[in-house]
């Protein structure tokens, strides 16, 4: 096989001609506008992909920047052109709507047609939902019992806690913090047999409730008697969801066979991100014929937190005797920058950096002492310019919200589930102009909106806009729509630098001038012990508020990005456990074991098309060891110090 | 995979939730004007998005209307949903989302009574039994579903433009040469002839002149920067312009020519309607695995009895060849008599609500479907439309019952234990059973099905037989021995005749006992059925009617004896009968009602001659006294509901 059968499918001409503005192929107009020849583009290890045999399970380990979205849409678009079954199509999962984006609009570039049935492309989670959960879950679980009651699956988020789950918590209580949980709390690790707590706070939560579980049997009891009744009544988390879908297809040979029919190929993006009960899923429905294809970077597993172990997909890759194919050239990044990647991951695998080097340096550390974050992001923003590098696309990458909220200058968001204090967020975030502030916000405001009007409810989840039951979309919409606009309307309530005490009142004031059919009176409940004299603006910023055009971005945020340059801000110390915020996580040399921090920094790094730029603490207290500096050196970084008085010249 | 039930509730006049069960193949709704067929062929019809339907889309009206009409609104919601069975393995796979517990299909449709802001009311479809399955419209696409209204307008329907019939079966005809050909940028060959016609018809003499003055005229008046070009010649074509263009055209057997369907009749035009729709399943019967439905409203519309018969068994072959499943609805007892009845689908709108009954559904024994197909006829499919039903033995009763009934509901009424003076303003059918065994009937009505064990090993036939006969013949079934059926939700009574030996002369208080052989089922159904009841009078219909009273039998006798032919013994006897009557003399009155009986089974008289005598005078003499025998008036009671 070679391209010319690519180009009889994909392009339609029956062989290829030399200069690609000659052709007259029906790719034509995209190869025109890219400026090459998008099929003579692909390079043999891409295109040995493209034609690999779909009757063949297949592991395809695409290191960072290898193109393979391009590839699988080309794959993708290649089959589906190719396609003769009517009822029986391709699935391609991916694991955030952002991939499932960039996925659908290259295919849209390749397939004049785009995404059509019978095939799908979404994430697993939708796909899961929307062909085998919601048809046939009520099977294991018998909620709506009675044939003709809707048993649509509803999803409630672990960290949701509202009046309705009280008719969910269990007997038993389970330690002084988490005393009696509520059945969406917690879900069963198929792996280690157990109940486990699964939200992220009270960070102590997974700890004291292991120990309060250890091996009582009563607890067990109560722990599952309570998540039937939650299940029976038709509410499910998604852990339980993934679990019980595992179960009912392994129960129920019938549905997983037909379900296998229906798909018999199913191409996985990011198979690093696969949790145990959907390789399980995907183990059973290859048993009964479906093809799978796997593809990823298992160094870029980087979801510990949500037990996703490296070791599941390996195991599953091995038992299932997937194909293993590779694409090792990195066409993102410069080989220098390539380099550090592989090396940070004790890679032994051979990646070939395809993009020229553009900048001298490429590999920069930027030394920072106490409080000098913004020196630090002032001094990156003048290299950028300095070398020519547009910030547009550029980002500053740190570990997670908490690194996020330091270099913006705001006080650490500790999730409080207080609804004054949600609807004080709200307007705080308002003057944040970005998508993600406006998305975020809405959910706050709506969030605030069911707790207080309609603490009772049983309510959807951030996805529906925590949607009342009783209540339709579109009313819910207005509802929330009005409430906004009555806010910031309102010049008391925008006025964060009041206290609390007064600040409450004027929001009192204002939602009591609110005037709908569907509303009550808010239910306000009240501010958090000690808080009230303090002033409202204070709770979220800090007083020196960065403003910078270069975003921000956690490195879950950043995955699959390609970026110009990048800034990757160490936490300026070490904390009390290792979550790969400090920068010698990054750099732990141990041969035998990769560990988390080290594929996330991994991420951070490869993310970065030409310039590659860390952020590390040097507190004068404790500053860096030469031992360090030669460490950062033979990883081919350029050291900066004294960045103060660098970004000031 | 065809569709085998329906739920419906808040839709029209459903405001009770009602379930529908359909068979593959042929399906026959029967039943009174205003029982709810209309209203079920629609509902499928809004289920499965049909397209005349989806355009009308759902209007205020279909919202059901609570009974005392204090709902202005209609309820808050409707809610429709279909159920397909026996699917095949592709189907399985097809319809995925869509499968419920049992692996049949599962469609439902929700639309709530308030109107968006596009002026239309919220609907929602989904598969299966969870709303947040994924739906693809693709496989709703694929249940195909054509819809025949009443009042057809076959020309119009046939007729050339966007969307025609003719055109969408051509179109799919040629689905895939189409795809092909526009896949790889080709013409299709009728648009490659059309292209070269209009090429040669542009270069004809008189055209191309024409052309060609009207081209130097545009360079003169506008010159050649702002001028354009024209071309003379048919409209360039796009394959599904081309094919919309056509037309069917009639020609009527033995002559040439083909005229255009405006100069046909109505009915030939619906024929030929009918036709295309069955073409076009017929020629896609291959393509398609999906289910095929077509809905015909009243079929007999606009056809002639033989026709419609002819129409309906040509149906019936299409269904079993082409797999098609076909729900008709009809007020034709011709067409209600041409199917078998377990096809037919019975609705009845007993105390403002609807009840309707599949009577495939009744647990009807084979031997009494056969029998109930052989002896439905036009005549008697009035049943299938009736709100109770009056079984009687003969010709006597059929004739006469109807009379008495009147007689005997006018004095009801006059009294105020009724509102209806007849028979036929009840709705309530007399139907004369020709002496065959009424159980066969009744078994659509009953509501149980007895539950016969099986022989047993070791068991001798005889005894088998005993122990079946003696379980039939229970007068009050346990708890086992039956199971709950169907059944077609009207009262129906029975009249028969306890036929006691021909020498047993009983007087109106006597009892005495029967040799017909059913009496056992009387008390079995009163019993185990509010539905049915039996009513036995003291020997036969005429023999209890004139021993009822005197003056019943003097005016029978009076009758016998205008008629009979020969002077002699027997005339004498009637005339001394009747003197002594006047006289007030005593009389054996059984002996009397024997002599009449016997003269009116005679040669020169026969029981329809002397119905048909009987009913003339009563007709006649509204004044005349006539008294009713008990068991009749009983049976009236029961039927029209008079004392409860």
């Amino acid at each position: 096989m070679s391209v010319d059968s690519l180009g009889t499918v994909l392009c339609r001409v029956d062989s290829m001609p030399e200069q690609y503005c000659v052709c007259n192929g029906k790719l034509k107009n995209k190869c025109m506008a890219d400026g090459y020849c998008n099929l003579l583009h692909l390079t043999k290890k891409q295109l040995d992909y493209v034609e690999s045999d779909i009757n063949k399970n297949i592991y395809l380990n695409a290191c960072p920047g290898s193109g393979k979205t391009e590839v699988i849409a080309v794959k993708y678009s290649y089959e589906t052109q190719k396609w003769m079954q009517p009822y029986s199509g391709i699935a391609v999962l991916t694991f955030t709507n952002s991939a499932e984006n960039e996925i659908r609009n290259r295919i849209n570039s390749f397939s004049p047609n785009g995404i059509e049935y019978p095939h799908f492309v979404g994430t697993f989670t939708s796909w899961l939902h929307g062909y085998i959960a919601n048809p046939f879950l009520s099977i294991v679980t018998l909620h709506g019992e009675n044939g003709k009651d809707d048993t649509r699956l509803r999803i409630v988020e672990d960290d949701a806690k509202s009046d309705f789950l009280n008719a969910y918590k269990t007997k038993y209580s389970y330690g002084e913090k988490l005393n009696h949980i509520s059945a969406n709390q917690y879900c069963w690790d198929i792996k280690e047999r157990k109940f486990v707590y699964t939200p992220q706070i009270p960070r102590s939560g997974k700890e004291e409730f292991d120990s309060y579980l250890s091996d009582k049997n009563y607890m067990k009891n109560d722990l599952r008697d309570t998540k039937n009744k939650f299940w029976e009544s038709g509410f499910f988390t998604y852990e339980d969801v993934e679990i019980l879908s595992y179960l009912l297809l392994k129960r129920n040979v019938e549905i997983t066979r037909i379900i296998a029919k229906r798909y018999p190929l199913i191409i996985v993006d990011e198979c690093q991100d696969l949790s145990l009960p959907q390789l399980k899923i995907l183990s059973l429905l290859r048993e009964q014929g479906t093809k799978v294809h796997l593809v990823g970077d298992l160094d870029q597993a980087i979801y510990e937190f949500r037990k996703i172990d490296i070791e599941d997909t390996k195991a599953f890759i091995k038992s299932n005797e997937l194909i293993e194919m590779n694409l090792n050239e990195n066409f993102r990044s410069n080989q220098s920058i390539v380099n550090a990647s592989i090396k940070i991951v004790q890679g032994k695998k051979h990646i070939v950096g395809m993009r020229n080097q553009m900048t001298e340096k490429p590999l920069l550390v930027f030394l920072y002492r106490k409080n000098e974050e913004k020196d630090l992001v002032q001094l990156y923003h003048s290299i950028l310019e300095q070398k020519g590098i547009e910030e547009n696309n550029c980002r500053i990458i740190v570990r997670n919200n908490a690194g996020k909220d330091k270099l913006l200058g705001r006080k650490a968001g500790d999730l409080s589930d207080n609804i004054i204090e949600d609807y004080a967020h709200f307007v705080f975030l308002t003057d944040d102009e970005s998508l993600d502030g406006f998305q975020e916000r809405i959910k706050i405001l709506a969030r605030a909106i069911q707790q207080s009007y309609f603490p009772k409810s049983v309510h959807g989840n951030s996805n529906n806009l925590y949607k009342p039951e009783e209540i339709d979309t579109s009313t819910w919409i207005n509802i929330i729509i009005l409430i906004q606009k009555t806010i910031v309307e309102n010049e008391c309530v925008l006025d964060l630098s009041q206290n609390w005490e007064i600040w409450k009142k004027a929001l009192r004031k204002c939602l009591d001038g609110v005037s709908s059919s569907y509303l009550g009176k808010a239910d306000l409940k009240r501010l958090k012990n000690g808080i009230k004299n303090d002033l409202v603006v204070e709770s979220f910023s800090l007083k020196n508020k960065n403003k910078t055009k270069i975003q921000i971005e956690t490195i879950h945020g950043c995955k699959g990005m390609s970026l110009d340059s990048v800034l990757f801000v160490s936490s300026y110390s070490r904390g009390d456990n290792r979550s790969g915020a400090y920068w010698k996580d990054w750099f732990i040399n141990q041969e035998s074991n990769i560990d988390e921090a080290q594929r996330l920094a991994y991420v951070a790094f490869s993310r970065a098309k030409h310039l590659l730029a860390l952020g590390i603490p040097n507190p004068v207290s404790a500053p860096i060891t030469e031992m360090e500096r030669k460490m950062l050196m033979d990883y081919g970084f350029e050291i900066i110090d004294e960045i103060k008085a660098q970004s000031i010249s | 995979m065809y569709l085998s039930k329906v739920f419906i509730e808040n839709f029209r006049l459903f405001s009770q939730p009602v379930e529908v069960s359909f068979q593959k193949g042929l399906n026959l709704l029967v039943g009174e004007n205003g029982s709810g067929k209309s209203a079920v062929l629609d509902a499928i019809r809004a289920l499965l998005n049909e397209n005349e339907f989806s355009r009308r889309g759902i209007t205020e009206e279909d919202f059901s209307n609570n009974n005392n009409g204090t709902d202005l609104h209609g309820a808050d919601r409707l809610s429709i949903t279909g159920i397909f069975s026996d699917l095949s393995e592709e189907q399985k796979i097809e319809y995925l989302t869509w499968l419920d517990n049992s692996f049949n299909a599962k469609l439902n449709l929700e639309v709530q009574n308030r109107l968006n802001n596009r002026n239309r009311y919220n609907q929602k479809r989904w598969g299966g039994n969870s709303s947040n399955s994924i739906f693809d419209s693709e496989p709703l696409n694929d249940i195909q579903c054509v819809y025949l209204p009443a009042l057809r307008d076959a020309e119009r329907n046939l007729r050339t433009g966007r969307g025609s019939r003719l055109a969408r079966f051509i179109a799919n005809l040629s689905a895939d040469l189409l795809k092909e050909k526009r896949k790889n940028g080709e013409l299709m060959p009728l648009e490659d002839d059309l292209k070269a016609f209009n090429e040669k018809a542009a270069g004809k003499e008189e055209i191309a002149k024409a052309n060609k003055l009207i081209n130097d005229s545009i360079q003169n008046a506008a010159g050649s920067v702002y001028g354009q070009k024209t071309q003379i010649q048919f409209n360039t074509l796009s394959y599904e312009r081309i094919i919309e263009s056509l037309q069917i055209l009639f020609s009527e057997a033995g002559t040439d020519g083909f005229r255009n369907l405006a100069e046909n009749s109505l009915g030939y035009n619906n024929l030929i309607y009918i036709a295309t729709i069955l073409a076009e399943f017929e020629g896609l019967k291959d393509k398609y695995t999906t289910p095929r439905i077509l809905l015909i409203e009243e079929l007999e519309a606009h056809l002639h009895p033989q026709l419609q018969i002819k129409l309906l068994k040509y149906l019936q072959q299409q269904t079993d060849e082409c797999r098609i499943q076909v729900i008709i609805s009809t007020h034709s007892p011709l067409i209600a008599a041409s199917v078998p009845i377990d096809k037919i689908i019975s609705f009845n709108r007993v105390d403002g609500s609807c009840s309707i009954t599949s009577l495939f559904d009744c647990g009807m024994e084979c031997s009494a479907s056969r029998f109930l197909n052989r002896w439905l006829d036009a005549t008697k499919t009035a049943l299938l439309f009736s709100k109770g039903n009056l079984f009687v033995e003969g010709i006597g009763e059929a004739i006469l019952i109807p009379i008495l009934a009147k007689r005997y509901l006018s004095k009801k009424k006059a009294e105020g234990a009724c509102s209806i003076s007849s028979l036929e303003e009840a709705g309530i059918s007399v139907i004369n059973m020709n002496g065959i065994y009424f159980h066969y009937f009744l078994q659509l009505y009953n509501g149980y099905k007895i539950l016969l064990p099986e022989r047993v090993a070791g068991e001798t036939k005889e005894n088998y037989t005993k122990k079946i006969t003696e379980l039939r013949k229970k007068t009050r079934l346990s708890n086992g021995e039956y199971e709950v059926t169907s059944r077609i939700n009207i009262r129906c009574a029975v009249l028969t005749d306890n036929d006691p030996a021909k020498k047993i002369k009983p007087s109106l208080d006597d009892d005495v006992e029967g040799n017909n052989p059913q009496l056992w089922f009387g008390k079995q159904v009163s019993a185990m059925t509010d539905n049915c009841r039996v009513y036995v009078n003291k020997k036969t219909f005429e023999y209890d009617l004139s021993i009822e009273n005197k003056c019943n039998a003097q005016i029978m006798l009076n009758i016998l004896l205008e008629a009979i032919p020969t002077d002699g013994s027997i005339k004498e006897q009637l005339e001394s009968y009747i003197t002594r009557i006047a006289k007030e003399e005593t009389i054996d009155e059984p002996e009397m009602a024997a002599s009449i009986l016997e003269q009116i089974e005679s040669d020169y008289m026969g029981k329809g001659l002397f119905a048909q005598l009987l009913a003339e005078k009563l007709s006649k003499q509204e004044e005349m006294k006539f008294d009713i025998p008990q068991y009749i008036c009983k049976a009236i009671n029961f039927l029209a509901k008079i004392g409860e």
